[in-house]
């Protein structure tokens, strides 16, 4: 009878442990890595898991990483941003924003009153620091950390805002975009009606006042900064269907724009009144069906007279910004199987090109122009 | 795995957010869905009822009984007897338990489903866009409001009371409570006592015990949208048996006769000894 209620027990345990094991609890990374350039292009600061690095740009070593120990309740995957008197500062999925020494990794200060994860980097200017927050709240913090204003919109927050000086322009899950007073925290306006599908990723600002979303209602949304409604012009007009969710950006480059979709499609905009100039795959190689570019969650990068995006399929493609036809090859450069590219590649002086994978062990890799790899950043365990 | 998304994971997700699109409310789209799958898998829900009948007619008959006391010291030879009288009287011992094992792929699927359609990590969202059929306007949905009273879908529940934090588990574990009593009732009423010393019965009575603390467990565990899946699909199988007009009330008694019979065992027992 004791033997029997032992293997029951066994039996018991062991289904509480396959259905753990099923369900994927634990097993998966919540998000991919990103990360920021310091200006002088020296050292990158990279948030994935349970440690912010800093890596030496030079030959892709870690300088520091924090915590110094692991800590699994600590993990960390939006971007850090670097502030002009000197912090880094980086959102955990712990609900806490930390301030650290770029030079050492050294914590100065943490603001511990957020109730959910930070899943988007903050914004930072000379005066504050913007945290937008999942659980609903952007927290405006002073420079040493101490609570100034809080918004709250309707849904999470996934965007980095952007700002003019003035206004703070605050993308939200719940469909909206909010113009809020910079100093005050006040709202100033917000679309009405809503977008149609959450705005998750970092709008775009033009030098004259109008601000680019794009949506998960696959659109790219211009607004006039001064007045959100009606909106300028949205691209493509009507619910498309060959066009997947918008996620991020679109990048604003020389009065055109560059939007990545999960369809797998990057496009090229004029931004003045949404005029498509491109659309990659479709019109830029001999057989777009062949290519299988997998969903393209960041937006594009352009650098001089090219246009970089990476893919979930874990390729890396190069193309000309004019004519769209690609540089690198059509498939692209493949990183490995298990990759998935989806965190914003990033240049460095114009020339290397960093890119932060998924699901493989190297976090961050360096390109050179000619698409061949200089060095990649494995994180000793 | 992806034979697991495509026949599983995916048609869970997307039935989900489609009751979703509907009633705005995600806890009572997992109330709606439980019932439908409940009346999906009502025809092995039935057999499991006959054959857990069937049994139970098998071991109050004359025969099985008389059986008992002959081979009560060669419990080999009692079994392979037992096993001839089930397959004469053609019932499988196993069939009331077919239809329990295949609920665990529905609770992993519908745990994952719960999960993924919340989607409240980026990761999440993108195999979310990655899993939705066409036909489901996924995003007008996103976000899923994973609120239902007082949970939050996609956490473990507690529900929180001001200066009190039971045993340091930030709240009390209402959910995980309900499951463990409403799993002990679906058991305890379809479930009756079989005859004292024999290995089904014993069996039985052991999952009768330990099923409620292991579901309980899992409700404690995990996020809370699967915890109202176990109690919505343990209420409306009592009310499928009830319904059936099979329903032992007085199984939730105590039961004079067994404790006869466990008297007799331990005499047998003391005997042995």
């Amino acid at each position: 009878m004791i033997k029997k209620r032992t293997l029951l027990i066994l039996f018991f345990v062991f289904l509480a442990m396959l259905l753990s094991a099923c369900s994927g609890a634990g097993r998966q990374a919540s998000s991919w890595p990103d990360f920021t350039v310091d200006p002088n292009g020296e050292v990158a600061y990279l948030s994935f898991g349970n440690f912010v690095y800093a890596v030496d740009l030079k030959n892709g070593t870690e300088i520091w990483r924090f915590p110094s120990e692991k800590d699994n309740k600590v993990t960390f995957y939006a971007a850090p941003v670097l502030t002009n008197d000197g912090q880094l500062i980086v959102g955990g999925y712990d609900n806490v924003l930390y301030s650290l020494n770029p030079e050492n990794g050294q914590q100065n200060w943490t603001f511990e009153g957020g109730e959910n994860r930070y899943i988007a980097s903050p914004l930072v200017t000379d005066e504050f620091i913007y945290a937008p927050s999942a659980d609903f709240s952007l927290y405006a913090l002073d420079l040493s950390g101490k609570l100034v204003w809080t918004f709250t919109a309707k849904e999470a927050l996934w965007g980095t805002p952007v700002t003019d000086g003035e206004k703070v322009y605050l993308p939200s899950m719940d469909h909206e975009v909010y113009a809020i007073d910079a100093k005050t925290g006040k709202l100033v306006m917000q679309t009405e009606p809503e977008l149609g599908g959450s705005v998750a990723g970092e709008p775009s600002l033009s030098p004259d006042g109008v601000l680019y979303v794009g949506t998960y209602a696959n659109q790219v949304v211009a607004l006039d900064t001064d007045n959100f409604n009606p909106p300028l012009w949205k691209q493509p007009s009507s619910e498309s269907t060959s066009w997947g969710w918008v996620w991020d950006g679109p990048t604003f480059e020389d009065g055109f724009l560059y939007a990545a979709e999960l369809n797998g499609g990057v496009h090229a905009l004029k931004a003045e009144d949404g005029t498509l100039i491109w659309s990659y795959p479709a019109g830029c190689v001999p057989n777009p069906d062949q290519l299988e570019i997998g969903s393209i969650v960041s937006k594009p990068l352009v650098v001089g007279d090219r246009v970089y995006f990476g893919s979930e399929n874990g390729n890396i493609f190069a193309i000309d910004k004019e004519t769209c036809q690609n540089i690198w090859p059509a498939a692209g450069i493949h990183i490995d199987d298990k990759a998935k590219v989806l965190a914003p590649l990033q240049a460095v002086n114009n020339d290397i090109i960093l890119v932060a994978p998924m699901g493989i062990d190297g976090l961050l890799i360096a390109y050179n122009q000619d698409g061949l790899q200089q060095w990649q950043f494995v994180p000793a365990d | 795995m992806n034979i697991w998304n495509a026949l599983i994971l995916d048609p869970m997700i997307n039935i989900l957010l489609l009751i979703y699109s509907i009633l705005q409310n995600f806890g009572l789209s997992i109330i709606i869905f439980t019932i439908l799958v409940r009346l999906v898998t009502y025809p092995l829900t039935a057999k499991q009822f006959k054959s857990m009948q069937a049994m139970q007619d098998i071991q109050k008959s004359p025969e099985y009984i008389k059986m008992q006391k002959k081979f009560k010291d060669d419990k080999q030879k009692l079994q392979q007897e037992q096993m001839k009288l089930y397959q004469e009287k053609g019932v499988n011992p196993l069939g009331s338990c077919l239809p329990t094992l295949i609920q665990f792929p529905i609770i992993i699927g519908l745990y994952q489903a719960i999960i993924r359609a919340l989607a409240v990590t980026p990761v999440q969202m993108l195999g979310l866009y990655n899993q939705a059929y066409p036909f489901v306007k996924l995003n007008e949905l996103v976000m899923i409001n994973n609120k239902f009273l007082w949970m939050d879908l996609s956490q473990p529940e507690r529900l929180a009371i001001p200066g009190f934090d039971f045993f340091g588990l930030g709240g009390i574990p209402v959910l995980a409570i309900f499951v463990v009593i409403t799993t002990y009732l679906q058991s305890k009423l379809m479930n009756p006592t079989g005859q004292s010393g024999e290995q089904g019965a014993q069996m039985s009575q052991m999952m009768n015990l330990y099923m409620p603390f292991f579901m309980g467990y899992l409700a404690f565990s995990f996020a809370s949208g699967l915890a109202l899946y176990f109690v919505t699909s343990n209420l409306v199988t009592i009310g499928q048996y009830a319904a059936m007009g099979r329903m032992s009330w007085k199984n939730l008694l105590p039961q004079k006769k067994d404790k006869g019979k466990n008297k007799k065992g331990k005499d047998n027992k003391a005997n042995k000894s």
